[in-house]
């Protein structure tokens, strides 16, 4: 990208879609296909732009990619070769430059939507491999979600060398379609290397003038923003835009302001626009403040790394065997859930670490990255020893995460530093080396700077970098937990931030739990500034709260406040069988406790828990409670259920047996299937939940691996039926010995015997019904 | 503009099945905080254009299956209107974790779409009733071409899927008709219809003719 650039203001050129919609001769053709059939109006308007005073011009060419394209008359490589032709014409001798403009493939990527983020960047890389050497850059623009403009520009990135622009559209609310914030934008786009990012098209100019500024705090790149000409107006077929060409010109000047350093046009701007914008060219620009670089972020929160956070440590698997078997089977509910509680409790960001024997950690770590940022909005810690894991659920992460951990190994530096580079990332570093783990402060504050240097070498600010003090059990050599903390207190000197992970220190000791918390204060005032443990600790989490307030982490004693201002919920003391029967979740703990004095735990399933649930049962057949609390019942039966086989019931085996469910594939609607699924966990069948828009594959592939007792599909929607159908097919030319159920809001019984599924279920307490006579 | 509570409370209920008994107090509980927030939970955005300003009129709607509006096309309006993708987050995470709060929060937003909907129409076409592609033996596949004549993608931020389902989730699109009531009589999928086999309607009316409704059972045994 020119110098020039972050020194004046430079000038796009506006929309071609505006032109050719008001040229009656044009307007019904793909826009792509008029290089080739009306190569002299392209070229006109190129042309206008270019002699309006645009120091930039875009290949018409929005749409040219595989997946937008493949109705059109021509090919790919047709069009692209005649826009990039156009576009070289108009700008002829001049220093114009040529951005190949490509738009978003208009299909929603997974998990919301059918496109993968492979197929989305192969799409893009698919144009990028053709005119690389034929464009002077890219501009990416119009994009609506932050996923979807990211796989292209890696496609863009790891194809090309030439310079890259990105805009994405935003809302009144200031958001893109799928929710990010500007200040999300402009992190996530300059973390992956994007020269110029922006906004375009969106609202009115007036409106983004405050989203420039707040992009324009999160990133020192140049800015594009390019907005409509006010809001369009559809009368008699026609679309025209009510702001005059004067004031979009005036709001630029605004947006010159704010923080934008190259300004276009989009819907409704024509080289008249540009022609007018012309006197804003080479106006020097402010030199920008550089901005904080030690954030994170998901999709949609943002996240600055400072002194008292807490990180969650349970999506580890390690000493964890429910966790162990679900990551195998690829049921990721049980992850899904710990992710949710360890919010509810109050961490910030969340350790992600998959490392289960006799898995492919590669794959099941971007798996599991997508499936927890498909439910949960906390960013995470991407944990591995593989450096090839880190790379592949890096690829596929959703904004700018951590990755746990760096060392001062050089093969481990050489092999992560340039991933942290490519992605932006923040990373955990350990103080350890090759050698191992240093027994004196001096030899761990060696490997830090040995690490700054290394990171600064590769443009990583040590801002972004999370240093590991590192705790070993004090029960092996008492001074352990000494060095640790004047490790900290060192660590804390030189100005970087501070993590341990706790729970060591207390190995091989009685009452860990004790050790832990008191480790902690005297670790949180040595220095320590964002701790990896336990959040479901309460205890633990009292302390840190506790701690921020009192040492100023927490301003105003806010977050201590209102944690202490939520009163304590009322334990009654109701018999498990009354607890399970009005599903009253606080209670269950004390409920337990009691009846586990008096029985056991095989009798307590008999007397009380099934008992209770037949007569929620009972009473949802007469309409005396409904959904809602027989849902609560459930839950709560399901987690006495939990308890007991964590305690006895596994010893036993006295499961239920195992029922596979899914929503089939293209149905993304799976309340009425998760309703099923705790109704059936509460009464101790267990559940392999293969969750939403299940391609009839993989419900084959769960029955050749479990032989389930019965295989539940539910489906919400008719255009979802034939989909049903088709699974239900292959389970019986499979000649599946378990039965098929299938439920769902537009299914009935016939429905169900046309396509040959053995059963019915109109609701939950049915297919336990229809379980129970098996 | 504001929806009463109290009809979102009474209709919520209603969609619950609480139609003729009170709800415990923990349901009311949940309840009260989901009206409380579904606003701020959810964003509401609507977006339509009459048909009269289209360049041409839309070609699904000269289908047989939609002869029922023939005469009322001149006034009508296509429209689409969306809670945005946070509360379908929110529903999805809650289900997974409380789940009972789930199922109220999503009756909530649907009641909460369909009264925003009704608040619009009241106040642009009083009388007048959205007609949305699947009733009536239309095809649901004609919400492609009413998402697409709205540009509702760019508008609204909604998505169908090659399924044929909305993204997000709490999305509608349809046709705004005055004068318009709903029946079986002129329905050309009557003859099949599950709807009457049940003796309901798709209309949310009691089915017309009880002979049709005697055959209809819910199957809930072997299939």
């Amino acid at each position: 990208m020119p110098e020039s650039i972050s020194k004046k203001v430079q000038v796009f050129d506006g929309a071609m879609g505006t032109v050719l919609t008001a040229d009656p001769e044009v307007n019904s053709f793909l826009p792509e296909e008029l290089n080739l059939l009306f190569p002299e109006k392209i070229l006109a308007i190129h042309r206008a732009y270019v002699e309006a005073g645009a120091q930039f011009i875009t290949t018409n060419t929005f749409s040219a990619n595989p997946i937008k394209l493949n109705s059109s008359r021509f090919s790919l490589h047709q069009v692209l070769d005649a826009a990039i032709m156009l576009a070289r014409q108009a700008a002829g001798e001049s220093s114009c430059k040529i951005m190949l403009n490509m738009g978003p493939t208009g299909k929603l990527l997974e998990p919301l939507g059918e496109l993968s983020f492979e197929e989305t960047y192969e799409n893009y890389k698919t144009v990028v491999e053709y005119t690389k050497d034929k464009v002077d850059g890219y501009v990416l623009e119009t994009f609506s979600d932050l996923y979807e403009i990211r796989a292209a520009i890696l496609a863009v990135k790891e194809n090309s060398a030439l310079p890259l622009m990105a805009t994405m559209t935003f809302d009144t609310s200031g958001r893109t379609l799928t929710g990010s914030s500007p200040e999300i934008v402009a992190l996530t786009l300059s973390a992956l290397g994007v020269d110029v990012p922006g906004i375009n098209c969106s609202t009115s100019p007036e409106y983004l003038i405050p989203l420039v500024k707040r992009m324009r705090a999160f990133t020192h790149l140049p800015l594009l923003v390019q907005p409509n000409k006010g809001f369009p107006i559809l009368c008699r077929g026609s679309v025209s835009y009510a702001m005059s060409d004067e004031d979009f010109v005036y709001y630029t000047g605004k947006l010159i302001d704010a923080g934008a350093s190259i300004v276009g046009g989009c819907c409704g701007t024509t080289p008249a626009t540009i022609a007018l914008m012309a006197k804003y060219k080479s106006l020097p620009l402010k030199e920008y403040a550089p901005v904080a670089d030690n954030y994170i972020c998901s999709s949609t929160r943002l996240l600055k790394l400072q002194q008292g956070l807490v990180c969650g440590e349970r999506l580890n698997p390690t000493g964890k065997k429910t966790l162990q078997q679900a990551l195998l089977y690829s049921d990721f509910g049980y992850l899904q859930q710990e992710a949710l509680s360890q919010q509810e409790a109050g961490a910030h960001f969340l350790d992600l670490n998959v490392g289960v024997p006799n898995a492919d950690e590669v794959d099941l770590l971007c798996r599991a990255t997508k499936k927890v940022q498909e439910i949960c909005d906390l960013p995470l810690q991407l944990d591995s020893s593989n450096p090839e894991a880190i790379g592949a659920a890096l690829r596929v992460y959703n904004g700018v995460p951590v990755i746990n951990s760096i060392n001062g190994s050089g093969p481990v530096l050489k092999a992560l530093l340039p991933l942290l580079a490519k992605y932006g990332a923040s990373a955990v570093a350990l103080t350890l080396d090759e050698q191992g783990i240093p027994e004196t402060v001096e030899g761990r504050l060696r490997i830090a700077k040995r690490i700054i240097a290394r990171a600064a070498a590769r443009g990583i600010n040590k801002n972004r970098l999370i240093f590991d003090a590192l705790v070993m059990a004090v029960s092996s050599n008492q001074s352990y937990g000494l060095l640790t903390l004047e490790t900290l207190r060192s660590l804390k000197k030189m100005g970087v931030l501070t993590t341990i992970g706790l729970s060591n220190v207390s190995f091989g000791l009685p009452d860990r739990p004790l050790l832990n918390r008191s480790f902690l204060l005297m670790a949180l005032t040595s220095g320590l500034d964002i701790p990896i443990l336990n959040p479901l600790d309460k205890e633990n989490m009292q302390s840190l709260r506790a701690f921020n307030a009192l040492s100023g982490a927490d301003p105003a004693c806010e977050n201590y406040i209102s944690y202490r201002s939520i009163s304590p919920v009322q334990e009654q003391s109701d018999s498990l069988y009354q607890v399970v029967l009005s599903g009253l979740k606080e209670s269950l703990p004390q409920a337990m406790n009691t009846i586990l004095k008096e029985k056991e735990p095989q009798q307590i399933i008999n007397e009380d828990l099934i008992p209770a649930l037949d007569e929620v049962g009972l009473r949802f057949e007469k309409k005396l409670v409904f959904l809602p609390q027989l849902i609560r019942s459930a839950e709560v039966a399901r987690q006495a259920f939990q308890h007991l086989g964590e305690m006895y019931v596994q010893k036993t085996d006295k499961s239920q047996g195992l029922v596979v469910l899914a929503t089939v594939k293209g149905d993304i609607h799976d309340i009425g299937k998760n309703i099923v699924k705790v109704v059936l966990e509460s009464h101790g069948y267990r559940v392999l939940d293969l969750g939403k828009n299940v391609d009839t594959e993989k419900v084959l592939e769960a029955y050749r691996t479990h032989r389930p007792l019965a295989i539940g599909l539910s489906a919400l929607m008719t255009t979802t039926v034939p989909s049903m159908s088709r699974t239900v097919e292959a389970l019986k030319a499979l000649n599946a010995e378990c039965p098929v159920i299938v439920g769902g809001a537009v299914l009935t019984g016939s429905l169900a015997r046309e396509m040959g599924a053995d059963y019915y279920a109109a609701d939950a307490l049915t297919a336990i019904r229809i379980l129970e006579e098996l | 503009m504001c929806v009463p509570a109290s009809l979102l409370r009474h209709n919520a209920l209603t969609y619950l099945g609480y139609s003729d008994s009170d709800p415990d107090e923990q349901t009311l509980v949940t309840l009260h905080s989901a009206l409380s927030h579904i606003a701020e939970w959810s964003a509401y955005k609507q977006h339509y254009s009459y048909l009269k300003d289209l360049s041409e009129a839309p070609a699904f709607l000269q289908q047989e299956s939609y002869r029922s509006l023939q005469g009322k096309l001149d006034t009508a309006l296509l429209f689409a209107a969306t809670l945005g993708l946070d509360i379908d987050r929110r529903i999805q995470s809650l289900s997974l974790s409380r789940l009972s709060e789930a199922v109220v929060l999503n009756a909530v937003a649907n009641v909460y779409l369909e009264a925003r909907k009704e608040m619009f129409i009241k106040e642009i076409m009083p009388g007048g009733v959205l007609f949305c592609p699947g009733y009536a033996g239309t095809s649901p596949q004609d919400n492609r071409s009413v998402l697409n004549l709205l540009d509702a993608k760019k508008h609204l931020g909604i998505y169908l899927k090659d399924s044929g389902l909305m993204m997000p989730e709490k999305s509608m699109a349809g046709i705004v008709v005055a004068n318009y009531s709903f029946s079986c009589r002129a329905c050309s999928i009557r003859s099949k219809c599950d709807y009457l086999r049940q003796a309901k309607t798709c209309y949310g009316k009691p089915a017309p003719e009880r002979k049709e409704s005697r055959s209809a059972k819910r199957d809930n045994t072997k299939a």
